[in-house]
């Protein structure tokens, strides 16, 4: 019977090297949070809510208004309305709109922590709020508008059907081409045991990768397109029947513009 | 560099966004001249690329990460049209959905992303590229015109903050948007880009690039050799931002007139008399003093002898070139 050789029955004791991997794994987890958002993308959510043309609409008015105000307490108005507005949403978009409004918040906060020192306190925390304001308004619309429908206020609003398209195909493919570059960032960090000096040229090959194979995929759309007999060109199937959801959010927007005229010199 | 709302005046963003109008415009029918039909939903998923892009952290010194932007990537992978609409959409995506820059600051955010990155970083590129031979060479132009393209933005970026608390301020005096100006806010931006991100940026485009280049050769764009209008574009670019001086206030240090050494501040003192070198020394009269041009505004007069020193300094140039060429001929 053949002896079992040496090396085999050493014990094995092996160390992997340190290696910095920090940028792989923040990759990993910005690809991730991207798709975790993925729902938010997939659809509208059901119910009777004003019309996407008329959302979108009323939070250009909102941050205009907002940007232009100079009075703390047009300011504070504002924030009753939008806190008024994401109470009457699903927990689901609640919670979306105060983390987006709670993190830009805090990253204001600290970019104008110096003025605020120097003597400029008022102005940075106006500022901080407004920018927490704007973002809240944005967000608001976004997790409670599906992409349908913000690909259909965008041609209500008068946009060319080549925008509508360049949008509405990049809004599917984020998801898509997202989680491809995960799965590659996943395999180079699997094969990356120890200590591995190529990691970083390796990104450059997982960008060019999926530079790649997103033409593949814009080949495969035109078949695509090609067969349903989709020209790029969009149509809007009936008239955008206005509610009462749209009728109160256009009272809402005419009470703050009213607002913001008789605060106006704050 | 995603500038949210309210750190810029209304109309700031609204000055930017004008200026992107045309942009947008001439790109979308150079693109639909440029691009088959076939190649159209390439435009789509390319804005998804472009997304995706900014997603990617890339080593940085010190232990630490930056994202990359990737817009010259796109503009010599797809050409600088392309690349700016395809960026303007993902910013778009980005504000509208993920609260990444603003709505009010888009036309903002593309004219530093869309505009800036892709156009420098792609003319540079193929300015030099025109001019250096080789593979080799071809990266390093690239990797320049990344580091340019990221920079340019970066101080455009500055730019607009900068000019915040000069444009918009409250009847006690007090900045009502980004309350640095340019003296905080260039070195505040341009320090991390110019010894960070920039290379960040370089390097990530042209390992990108590389492969690409290696793996499927005929998937990059192949522009025509640049032309020198787009120079002068940028040199009258660079005219237009010259009364950006006149938001400055003061002499600037070393250069004051026999006027105003007396009162010049040096280390919280004034020097207090007038060295009898600048009382008696010769005075030559300009044409145009402080570049006043009579009758004029100061940022008229500004513009005015911009274009006339740029004009001489080109004519000069010109003149030069062809006495050379004709001593090459003899």
């Amino acid at each position: 019977m053949p002896e079992m050789p040496a090396w085999l029955l050493r014990e094995e004791r092996y160390q992997p090297l340190r290696d910095q991997d920090r940028f792989l794994d923040r990759s990993i987890l910005a690809f991730l949070a991207l798709l975790a958002r993925g729902g938010a993308l997939g659809g509208a959510p059901a119910g009777l809510r004003p019309e996407a043309p008329v959302k979108v609409l009323a939070a250009l008015v909102t941050l205009l208004l907002v940007a232009l105000s100079r009075s703390p307490v047009f300011v504070a108005v504002a924030g009753t309305g939008l806190l008024a507005l994401t109470a009457l949403q699903e927990g689901r978009v609640i919670a979306a709109v105060l983390k987006a409004a709670g993190l830009s918040g805090l990253f204001t906060l600290l970019v104008m922590l110096p003025a605020a020192i120097w003597g400029r306190a008022p102005a940075a925390l106006m500022i901080t709020v407004k920018v927490c304001l704007s973002t809240a308004c944005v967000r608001l619309v976004a997790a409670s508008t599906g992409p349908a429908a913000l690909a259909e206020a965008c041609k209500r609003l008068g946009a060319p059907d080549l925008f509508i398209l360049v949008f509405d195909l990049a809004l599917k493919y984020i998801i898509l081409l997202g989680e491809f570059a995960l799965t590659m960032l996943h395999a180079l960090k699997l094969r990356s045991v120890g200590r591995n000096p190529g990691k970083t040229g390796s990104l450059g090959g997982i960008a060019g990768t999926l530079f790649l194979t997103s033409k593949e995929m814009a080949e495969e759309m035109y078949d695509g397109m090609v067969c349903r007999g989709f020209t790029g060109e969009y149509r809007v199937t009936g008239r955008a029947g206005l509610g009462l959801p749209d009728a109160a959010l256009g009272v809402a927007v005419g009470l703050l513009a009213a607002a913001f005229l008789l605060l106006r010199r704050g | 560099m995603h500038i949210p709302d309210n750190y810029l005046s209304p109309a700031t963003c609204a000055v930017l966004g004008a200026a992107m109008v045309p942009v947008w415009s001439v790109a979308m029918r150079k693109v639909k001249a440029e691009l088959t039909r076939t190649r159209v939903p390439l435009l789509g998923i390319s804005a998804a690329f472009a997304f995706l892009i900014m997603l990617f952290n890339v080593p940085a010194p010190g232990g630490t990460t930056a994202h990359a932007v990737g817009g010259t990537l796109i503009a010599a992978l797809l050409g600088p049209w392309a690349a700016c609409i395809a960026v303007s959409v993902a910013l778009l995506v980005q504000a509208l959905l993920f609260g990444d820059g603003g709505i009010m600051a888009f036309g903002a955010n593309c004219f530093n992303m869309a505009f800036v990155i892709p156009f420098a970083g792609y003319f540079v590129y193929r300015f030099l590229k025109d001019r250096f031979q080789g593979e080799r060479a071809g990266l390093i132009c690239l990797g320049l015109g990344a580091y340019l393209g990221i920079n340019l933005a970066a101080l455009c970026a500055a730019i607009e903050f900068g000019i915040q608390p000069a444009i918009a301020k409250d009847l006690a005096g007090l900045p009502l948007y980004c309350p640095y100006p340019l003296a905080l806010a260039i070195p505040g931006m341009m320090l991390p880009h110019l010894l960070v991100a920039g290379f960040v940026e370089a390097g990530f485009t042209v390992s990108a690039f590389a492969f690409i280049r290696r793996v499927s050769p005929g998937s990059v764009h192949q522009g025509a050799r640049t032309r020198i209008p787009a120079l002068y574009g940028l040199l009258g670019a660079l005219v237009c931002l010259c009364p950006l001086g006149l938001l400055a206030s003061g002499t600037a240090w070393g250069e004051w007139g026999a006027g105003e050494i007396r009162t010049a501040l040096g280390n919280g003192r004034s020097l207090a008399f007038v060295p009898a070198g600048m009382t008696r020394g010769a005075a030559l009269k300009a044409l145009w003093p402080d570049y006043a041009v009579l009758g004029l505004p100061a940022w008229a007069g500004y513009l005015w002898s911009a274009l006339a020193g740029a004009a001489c300094l080109v004519i000069v140039f010109k003149l030069l070139g062809l006495l050379r060429r004709a001593g090459t001929r003899a």
